[in-house]
């Protein structure tokens, strides 16, 4: 407390403040950055361990031999779902029953509020079908999941695994909790709807109507996603990260790895190759890059994410089938996975050891949350010292201040133009939220558009127009409060994001603190430019223009290259993720409207103040 | 008895303890039992092992020695999908005619074998004793008055290629709403069971395609766990009611722990989306540490229809002490029990006469049915938990921060403000300045 | 014995009976009775400050630290918009929480007194100190309010006319309290609402997470020593009245404000509704902040626990990724912020004292100006 009481002290370290600010805010800049940048590196990342000692992983002798069943029932799969032109219901019907689960069915309808043109998808009808192997003697209280999603043109080999799988599990005696075999369809919708009726809850705002579910197995443990296409794999991609950049904690896939590396099968993350030696740090930053990205996107990795919404640990497994020359059948593919279901079925308690903030360089690494905060406590620092020194500005301690400075009342507040802005900015950002759902019905028929473009463009429309609102200040010195509002705001902001997904908080504070330490009136030209480089529309571009660089698959084909084609798919972006937010509750448009564009129209409001 | 049967039931106190006004009533002779003393717990997290079987065989007369507990072996019971034992008290009279009483102690098992995986592994339908139980009949408890072995054949009479060895005596029931029910019996007091066979072991068969249609009961529970988080909940019972035409009474009684902070004005109950009131609502609110939260509903379920019943709660800390080791895995809900009066075509609950051979347990009730007693699925809830490894680091941050708090107070408050001359260095340092200077010649400060 | 979803006093219990159904007409009611009863209470107080000022004496050169009239026009639109558009008023009405009725009863109760009536501000400190306990040490800076104008002479123990007053408010104030009391054994037909709701604030039995200190200590806590610490920490809470009564003696306002402030930071069951008051009241003292140490720190501080609270709650119960820690060092910091607030206003009031006695500019003989330091 001596620091806070002794005038002499406090007086003195403030001077050192102001005098250094400017030294002081990019030395933290540079800090974070290059703190960000070693992570990848040991002592900052770690080598991965299994931290719950209940999931004994590999100890069991794996008795899985149903690769043929598997095959043949996959070919049936196909042959049925050409035949019904959808999921095959009965089929699945009568071959679980067969196998002796236990068998349900969950219709389900969403309207969406407006059409899908990537999924091709606007009134949504579809059924789930739950088999049950019900654990001997326990009284369903724990539950363990094995999901298929259904794809129309894919995913017909993990149907035959799981269905050869759960019958070979249903003629086991140590299971401890329930098995659910799920097959869902419309990928993310699907899983939402089955997950809402199962815990009885709601998590988004669009409704979704469905039939009643039955055979409920009690408190979901954990669950895995499989994706699995060809008849032998090369390798088993894992997909982690869930809507809002959630991650499942860190045994899950740490388990998985161990089980592959046991199997001799590869384990990838991002789908690259784990690094090597000579090329490590630029290969663990690939991964580290891309995983980053994900979470940022708030999109969910695979089917699987929505799980972690609701406390259930779960993870993608992808199978891919490369050039490689070793190949794993799916007898391999299938003790794979009974190994990870013996484990899980280990666990005494949830998941609760390891951690659930991390950054994976590659699988045998891990950043944890201790290692990464101080990059983004570093780059909040900046905010920090720049509205402290703006503090000290406004209220100038009595000793320094002269006689005339003090006869008039200190540094009144020019309320009108302050609140005004303050306000003109938070209803823009409330209008750029709301409009696109609320206008594009009308923009569609006025200007003959396909529906998802007038919502991308009527939000383009919202933001550009915003910037050209006249700003006139009533005092010279009122842009101080202005700008000293928006710095809290925004510290306030990147600091509660960064707890939630800080991916996300750490790549929208990299340009959006220089901009808003910079932005002056005096220094119009170089305020501009940062402002609009640190502008909401332009991150996001950056963003997926970074995400297609560094994608391990490259462009698809039929994507148009170049500048033309990036803004093309970010306006499909646009309209996706206000789409997203609404079907599944991801968070990324409401924070770029709600939380990040009024920031950054103060800003730009004092940037552009005049007298 | 907790030690006898192993049973745990020394944590059984009064907070798991309620005293239920409806639902349980005594089915001895005379009703001069104080209803007041009646009281039900149910300890959820226990579970039934080998270590309750033995202690239960060593009830019986004969122990496992003799008769049909030679059948119990703990190896093939365990292997089974479901199991259950149970132990009733009641006061019996001596005689027909007699004033006097005695204690009638029943025990029962039941244990659910696996069909489906026996016909997997053996490719046929059917089953013998020994497969079941390891071995079959040698011969009865010597001291047994009554020793008998029905054999339920009513749904496989009809199936094609169906065979049942040794051939015993067939007592056919009926009862009302024109169902049949067909038993097979082997009296094992009588000589002619082991005269043609030393060892009894009936086995049945049928054709291995036909797929049996048992009929399903009328009354089925599911309770579940609602909500997202470790704050709010809800308990949602799914009653399903699977009689055509005929509506069903049902008496439902749940035992909450006093941790679960149930909020009763949320109670609802719907029938196919429309509300369906229950008759009666007696609930007792809990007390924290003391008494769990007690509700009965009397409830009627329509015909064909799936009645819910929900309730909200919000869970409470507890102190550090009261977690169970694993705290991490949640706590354990007891099973709500269902209490009703099934019409007598009820496929589980069997004949209706008095001399039928499940009727010594399940009463007769009005000559229109039978009780039945429903428990559902147990429940695991998760409660929010503090920090196990912290207890001595929170009681110094926490009285650090009320040692800020009192030290500025007590600053602020007992000093008062004075002047100083800020050329002037403060005590120890002018003093030791002082004492330089007297050395170096020069004047002091 | 202590029942814990419910520890209300039975009257509330009683009222609500009726009201139920309004709920959100009757706390929106509340919230904005209670702004109209401010606002009047700091015009009140306004005038009180005006007056007292015109009545000291000074020492030359404090022209700069004397309040205006400019700014005490404004002052009671200052108070009724800070309590009125602060968020977690806002909040706290739409949660529907009681604190609105107890800010009700407070702000009744400090504008009684500055109408000067016993009678009233005896029958609302009642009601405050009823509704939960620690209302209760609001007596004395009421009493000392109220003997400025009622009792002659000089305000010292010596003085036979105060120890009378002091002897006469508190019967009247028991009185009350004994009539609320006599009420709800009335209604409830039993007495078992005392351990009920007093028991229950005095022995913190319920350990929902809340924004104070007590929770987590009170569920780590090793069994032993529990009645000790419930000892300590409810003393702490009593604790700084006599102190305080001692220093403030003349400025029973000040007093008031410091006591509700304390309140809120120290009671075993805080919420945000009782910082929301304390919070309103801040522009009285706006004329303090030139010496205020603080006040960036503080504002910093105490948006950063705002921000906070919620998202640490959420890791905690709803994704599961974060413990009880993270929420528990929020409360810490949050209860950290607001002292360090409350003792600041404290040292400024203090302060500024000092420089109106001695004069802003204090100069040595060689003139050199001189530090002013507490010692």
């Amino acid at each position: 407390m001596g620091l806070l009481s002794d005038p002499q002290s406090r007086e003195r370290v403030l001077l050192f403040l102001i005098r250094h600010n400017s030294k002081l805010c990019i030395l933290c800049y540079a800090l974070g950055l290059v703190w960000f940048l070693l992570l990848p590196l040991p002592p900052l990342s770690a080598p991965t361990y299994i931290s719950e000692n209940a999931l004994l992983p590999g100890l069991v002798k794996r008795e899985f031999v149903g690769g043929p069943q598997a095959l043949s029932l996959s070919r049936e799969f196909a042959a049925n779902k050409a035949l019904v032109g959808g999921l095959p219901v009965e089929w699945l019907n009568k071959t679980m029953t067969s196998l002796g689960l236990e068998v349900h069915t969950q219709t389900f309808a969403v309207d969406l509020p407006f059409p899908d043109e990537i999924n091709e998808r606007y009134h949504v009808r579809g059924t789930n079908v739950q088999g049950v192997v019900r654990a001997r003697r326990a009284a369903s209280t724990e539950a363990l999941v094995l999901h298929v999603p259904f794809l129309p043109e894919a995913n017909d080999q993990a149907m035959g695994l799981a269905l050869s799988l759960a019958a070979h599990f249903r003629k086991q005696v140590y299971w401890a909790k329930d098995l659910i075999v799920l097959v869902t369809e419309h990928d993310l919708l699907g899983i939402q709807a089955w997950l809402g009726a199962y815990h009885g809850i709601n998590l988004t705002s669009l409704g979704v109507r469905s039939s009643e579910l039955g055979g409920y197995c009690g408190a979901l443990q954990a669950a895995i996603t499989l994706q699995l296409s060809s008849d032998v794999a090369t390798s088993i991609d894992l997909q982690l990260h869930g809507p809002n950049g959630l991650l499942p904690n860190l045994d899950l896939p740490n388990l998985v790895h161990h089980l592959c590396l046991h199997a001799k099968v590869l384990c990838t993350v991002q789908e690259l190759l784990p690094p090597q030696e000579d090329n490590a740090w630029w290969q663990s930053m690939h991964i580290m890059l891309l995983q980053a990205l994900g979470q940022a996107s708030t999109k969910p990795a695979s089917e699987h994410g929505l799980f972690l919404r609701h406390r259930v640990e779960a993870l993608g497994l992808k199978a891919i089938n490369s050039h490689r020359q070793e190949k794993a059948s799916l007898e391999k593919l299938g003790r794979l996975l009974e190994g990870v279901f013996r484990s899980l079925n280990n666990l005494l308690e949830r998941f609760h050891q390891s951690f659930f903030f991390y950054l994976l360089p590659s699988l045998q690494s891990y950043v944890s949350i201790g290692n990464y905060a101080p990059c983004a406590a570093a780059i909040l620092v900046v905010l920090f010292l720049c509205a402290v020194e703006l503090w000290a500005k406004l209220n100038p301690e009595k000793e320094r201040r002269t006689r005339e400075a003090a006869a008039s009342n200190p540094a009144s507040i020019p309320w009108l133009s302050v609140i005004g802005s303050i306000v003109i900015a938070h209803g823009l950002g409330i209008a750029l939220y709301l409009g696109p759902l609320v206008a594009h019905q009308r923009a569609a028929n006025y200007f003959d558009l396909p529906e998802d473009e007038a919502v991308s463009l009527t939000a383009l429309g919202i933001g550009v127009s915003s910037l050209s609102l006249p700003h006139r200040g009533s005092t010279p010195q009122g842009w101080i409060w202005l700008k000293l509002f928006a710095l809290l705001e925004l510290g306030m902001l990147l600091l509660a994001l960064d707890l939630l997904n800080f991916p996300l908080a750490f790549m929208l504070a990299i340009p959006t603190v220089p901009a808003a330490v910079v932005s002056q009136p005096s220094h119009k030209t170089a305020s501009i430019a940062l402002l609009l480089v640190a502008s909401p529309a332009v991150i996001s571009l950056m963003g997926l223009a970074m995400k297609t660089e560094l994608n391990p698959h490259g462009p698809t084909s039929g994507q148009l290259g170049g500048f033309i084609g990036l803004f093309l798919r970010w306006l499909q972006c646009l309209s996706q993720s206000i789409l997203e937010h609404q079907s599944l509750g991801t968070n990324l448009y409401p924070l770029f409207t709600l939380g990040l564009f009024p920031c950054w129209l103060q800003l730009w409001h004092v940037a552009l103040w005049k007298e | 008895m907790s030690g006898l049967l192993c049973a745990s039931f020394n944590f059984i106190d009064k907070t798991n303890t309620i005293a239920p006004a409806f639902g349980f009533r005594p089915m001895g002779i005379g009703n001069e039992t104080d209803e007041s003393y009646l009281r039900y717990a149910s300890l959820p997290r226990e579970i039934v092992c080998t270590e309750n079987l033995t202690p239960w065989k060593k009830l019986l007369p004969c122990d496992s020695k003799a008769g049909l507990a030679t059948l119990l072996a703990g190896g093939k019971l365990f292997n089974s999908m479901y199991y259950s034992l149970g132990l009733h008290f009641r006061p019996v009279p001596m005689r027909p005619d007699d004033a006097g009483w005695s204690w009638q102690l029943t025990q029962t098992l039941t244990v659910v074998f696996d069909g489906f995986v026996r016909s997997k592994l053996t490719g046929t339908n059917g089953w013998t004793l020994s497969s079941l139980f390891g071995r079959p009949l040698d011969g009865p408890c010597p001291i047994a008055s009554r020793s008998r072995l029905y054999v339920d054949i009513t749904d496989i009479e009809q199936a094609p290629g169906f065979s049942l060895n040794p051939a015993g005596t067939t007592v056919t029931e009926a009862s009302g709403m024109d169902r049949k029910y067909s038993y097979v019996l082997y009296n094992l007091l009588q000589p002619s069971t082991f005269a043609q066979v030393k060892r009894l072991n009936p086995s049945v068969n049928w054709d291995a395609d036909w797929d049996m249609q048992s009929q399903r009961p009328w009354l089925h529970v599911e309770r579940f766990l609602t909500g997202v988080g470790l704050h709010h909940g809800g308990i949602s019972s799914l009653l399903h009611n699977r009689h055509p035409n005929r509506s069903l009474t049902v008496h439902h009684q749940d035992t909450l722990p006093w941790f679960l902070r149930v909020y009763s004005h949320t109670l609802t109950v719907t029938t196919a989306g429309k509300a369906n009131p229950p008759s009666y609502v007696g609930y007792r609110p809990a007390r924290d540490r003391e008494r769990p939260h007690q509700l009965e509903l009397l409830l009627t379920l329509p015909p064909a229809t799936i009645t819910r019943v929900d309730i909200q709660f919000e869970r409470a800390l507890l102190t550090w002490t009261e977690y169970p080791p694993d705290a991490n895995h949640g706590v354990h809900i007891c099973a709500a029990v269902v209490t009703a009066v099934l019409p007598d075509s009820d496929p589980c609950t069997g004949l209706c006469s008095e001399n039928s051979p499940v009727s010594f347990y399940r009463p007769l009730v009005r000559d229109t049915g039978h009780l039945s007693r429903l428990y559902t699925q147990t429940l695991l809830v998760s409660l929010p938990t503090p920090d196990f490894s912290m207890p001595y680091n929170v009681v110094c941050l926490t009285c650090t921060v009320v040692a800020i708090g009192f030290g500025s107070f007590h600053n602020i408050l007992t000093r008062s403000f004075r002047t100083r001359d800020p050329a002037q260095a403060s005590g120890i340092v002018r003093h030791l300045a002082n004492l330089i200077r007297r050395w170096r010649g020069v004047p002091l400060l | 014995m202590i029942p814990c979803i419910v520890s209300q006093t039975p009257m509330i219990i009683y009222i609500f009976h009726f009201l139920i159904d309004y709920s959100e007409l009757v706390f929106t009611v509340v919230d904005i009775t209670t702004t109209v009863i401010l606002y009047l209470s700091a015009k009140k107080t306004a005038l009180y400050l005006w007056e007292k000022q015109k009545c000291r004496k000074w020492s030359v050169d404090v022209s700069e630290i004397l309040l205006r009239p400019k700014s005490l026009h404004w002052l009671p639109l200052h108070v009724a918009a800070a309590y009125l558009l602060n968020p977690l008023t806002v909040a706290t009405c739409v949660a529907r929480s009681t604190c609105a009725f107890h800010n009700l009863l407070l702000a009744l109760l400090m504008l009684a007194t500055q109408h000067n009536s016993i009678m009233l501000s005896a029958v609302f400190l009642a009601l405050a100190s009823y509704e939960s306990l620690y209302p209760v040490v609001l007596l004395f800076p009421v009493i000392l309010q109220l003997a400025q104008k009622e009792v002659k002479g000089k305000l010292m123990l010596q003085n036979p006319y105060l120890l009378c007053f002091i002897l006469e408010y508190t019967v009247v104030f028991l009185g009350c309290l004994s009539i609320l009391l006599m009420l709800s054994y009335s209604l409830l037909y039993s007495s078992d609402f005392i351990p009920a709701v007093y028991g229950f604030i005095l022995s913190v039995p319920d350990l929902t997470p809340n924004v104070g200190l007590f929770w987590y200590f009170f569920t780590e806590v090793f069994e032993h020593f529990r009645l000790f610490f419930i000892c300590i920490f409810q003393l702490n809470t009593f604790i700084y009245t006599l102190p305080l009564i001692i220093v403030l003696s003349d400025h029973p306002q000040f007093l008031m404000f410091i006591q509700i402030a304390l309140l809120a930071v120290f009671k075993s069951y805080p919420n945000l509704g009782d910082v929301a008051f304390y919070l309103a009241l801040l522009p009285i003292w706006s004329h303090l902040s030139r010496y205020l140490r603080n006040s960036f720190l503080v504002l910093c501080l105490l948006l950063s626990c705002g921000v906070l609270f919620p998202i640490l709650w959420h890791l905690w119960v709803f994704s599961g990724s974060a413990n009880a820690n993270f929420y528990y060092a929020a409360t810490l910091a949050f209860s950290t912020a607001q002292i360090l607030l409350i003792s600041d206003y404290l040292y400024a009031f203090r302060r500024r004292e000092f420089h109106l006695k001695y004069g802003t500019d204090i100069k040595t003989q060689d003139g050199r100006k001189m530090m002013v330091e507490l010692k």
